[in-house]
């Protein structure tokens, strides 16, 4: 979301449109108990604020996202595949300890579930079309990535390694997947990635890189606003 | 005055009669083990396999501190979720081939490890697209996702079965079943009868068969002579599973069936035990289904074997088997779950310098 964020607060705005921003996490000091108290009251507030002044069109959820980069960015000491149905094609990384996709879904699924616990919750206070939206794709540089390691480097020992390109977008493939599963089943939409963000290779294309090894820049910030603004005019659809 | 006679019994130990050693012992002191020709110290390398009572030793070695030895473990980025591991069998057994009810299975699982056998029984699927090992088919919950899956995982096993019969100290083997179902065509013995679990039954694919001693001791003698020729200074400790038949093949009552079937069992491994110095036989079978004890070692279902009675035989194991050394204390994965720990933390710090990053 910062990107996104980022790239509105720098005037990088989609025309006649106004974009809120809302981090759960910035406004959890205000609360005496953060993990239960912040979610339900932030929506109440924003709820009440909405009420008192022009109703958006729609509500956006970044929730969750990174988990694919906890499991995956760096290699275990134990390097790990799997194949992922409908993508046999990517193979699997020689010597890696070979899992079935239902045991590293299982651990997906999990990681996932701690966020995504949220989205009910929001879509039962949200009083707009709720959609969710994809996280980005891995960045395939991996010396980008070495670059810019920053807390993934931080606590280990020896040179770190970054795990192999196809575990890592099978991974955050999968987490996708799961997402788009969770949110079917709440009928909340679920917006994947454009096209443009991504390279032939199907990562997060090279000039859409942040400074860090997980996230797009504002450029590739301000292709999100754009395309969700369309959604909320009507000029885009959620592709099914 | 007339003197005692004496006879061959007259010198015998208290432990050759029946009411020194059986009726006038409390039952959860009976101890049948008289000695064992070795013994295992604690840091040896233990694996097991066998039927399910063979589960009861794994897990009560693990409880124990010592070194049951897993093979194939689960990748820790598992231990994130409760009882993934378990789930998908990992160390339920050294390694995940499931249970091994005969010894055929024993022996062309050695085989099929070694590349030795290669049975023609294709792979299983069912009409939702899941796949199983014919040889192994409730190893991975709800099956396999692909055909592709199963292979690479099967081949994976079985580098994990190789690196278990090379390295380990001791082989714990439970027997368990001599009724089972093989392919006509090759002989290839499956655990349980293809169309239970998964798979289609075929009366012209396959056939039922009872092992007799022969059959038995003929794979026992064959696994022992592949496990030699791969570790030389393994031992094997044999035991019989008391646990009943679920239901027989045979054409009579399944009590019938489950005494021949143990008989056969515990006669070849008193022929094996007795022609090779460096297996043993452990009495399980004995103490848990001896006349002293078995009206409260099985549960309601007069089949499963409770906890109490997993408890004695184990008693009784580490007592009569294991060396005086100390136990290892119990291993934990905590240095693994940091990887994940660390990475868990770090992904919240990028996050969160992100926003820093807006300007």
């Amino acid at each position: 979301m910062q990107s996104m964020r980022a790239a509105y607060d720098k005037g990088q705005r989609p025309e006649n449109a106004r974009i809120s921003f809302v981090d759960v996490h910035e406004h959890r000091a205000q609360y005496d108990n953060p993990e239960t108290d912040t979610l339900p009251k932030l929506l109440k507030h924003l709820v009440a604020e909405i009420d008192a002044g022009p109703a958006p069109a729609l509500w956006v959820s970044r929730i969750g996202g990174n988990e694919h980069n906890m499991l995956s960015l760096l290699e275990h000491d134990r390097p790990i595949d799997f194949i992922l149905p409908g993508h046999e094609h990517l193979g699997l990384q020689d010597g890696a300890e070979i899992v079935t996709c239902a045991y590293i879904r299982e651990v997906v699924s999990t990681r996932l579930e701690r966020n995504l616990k949220y989205l009910p919750e929001i879509l039962e206070f949200c009083p707009v079309p709720l959609i969710q939206v994809q996280a980005p794709p891995p960045i395939g540089d991996t010396d980008h990535i070495l670059n810019n390691l920053g807390a993934f480097g931080k606590n280990l020992t020896g040179t770190p390694r970054i795990a192999a390109n196809a575990f890592r977008w099978k991974v955050w493939r999968l987490q996708s997947q799961l997402t788009e599963e969770f949110c079917r089943g709440l009928e909340v939409p679920f917006l994947e990635n454009p096209d443009p963000v991504f390279s032939d290779g199907g990562f997060l294309r090279d000039d859409l890189l942040g400074r860090d090894p997980t996230h797009g820049n504002r450029k590739y910030g301000q292709i999100m606003n754009d395309l969700i603004v369309q959604i909320a005019r009507g000029e885009a659809e959620v592709p099914a | 005055m007339s003197e005692r006679k004496t006879h061959f019994y007259s010198n015998q130990p208290d432990y050759a009669f029946w009411s020194r050693a059986v009726s006038q012992v409390p039952p959860d002191q009976l101890n049948p083990v008289i000695s064992f020709p070795f013994r295992i110290e604690a840091r040896e390398k233990v694996a097991t396999a066998g039927s399910c009572f063979a589960q009861h030793i794994a897990r009560n070695l693990k409880q124990r501190g010592f070194n049951y030895f897993v093979a194939e473990t689960a990748h820790p980025i598992g231990n994130m979720v409760r009882d993934l591991a378990e789930r998908h069998n990992y160390g339920t057994f050294s390694a995940r081939y499931g249970n091994i009810y005969t010894t055929r299975q024993l022996v062309q699982l050695f085989d099929r490890a070694y590349g030795r056998f290669v049975p023609a029984e294709p792979n299983w699927s069912d009409e939702s697209g899941r796949w199983y090992d014919p040889f192994r088919p409730s190893i991975e919950p709800g099956g396999f996702a692909s055909e592709a899956e199963l292979v690479a995982d099967r081949d994976q096993h079985f580098a994990a079965v190789r690196r278990m019969f090379e390295t380990l100290d001791v082989f714990v083997f439970t027997l368990g079943l001599t009724e089972c179902w093989q392919a006509r065509a090759d002989g290839a013995a499956f655990p349980v009868c293809p169309g239970t679990i998964a798979g289609t039954y075929s009366d012209t694919a396959y056939e039922f068969v009872n092992l007799a001693v022969d059959d038995v001791v003929g794979d026992l003698r064959g696994f022992l002579d592949r496990l030699r020729q791969v570790n030389p200074a393994a031992r094997v400790i044999l035991t019989v599973s008391p646990v009943p038949l679920a239901a027989t093949a045979e054409d009579r009552h399944v009590l019938v069936s489950t005494v021949l079937s143990k008989s056969v069992l515990r006669v070849a491994a008193d022929v094996i035990e007795r022609e090779f110095e460096h297996v043993g036989y452990f009495p399980s079978y004995e103490i848990v289904t001896s006349s002293a004890n078995a009206h409260r070692n099985f549960a309601k279902d007069l089949r499963s074997v409770t906890d109490a009675a997993v408890n004695h035989v184990m008693s009784v194991f580490f007592s009569s088997v294991v060396g005086t050394g100390e136990a290892l204390p119990a291993s934990a994965p905590a240095a693994e779950e940091d990887f994940y720990d660390r990475m868990e933390a770090a992904a919240k710090v990028v996050c969160e310098e992100e926003v820093l990053n807006r300007d």
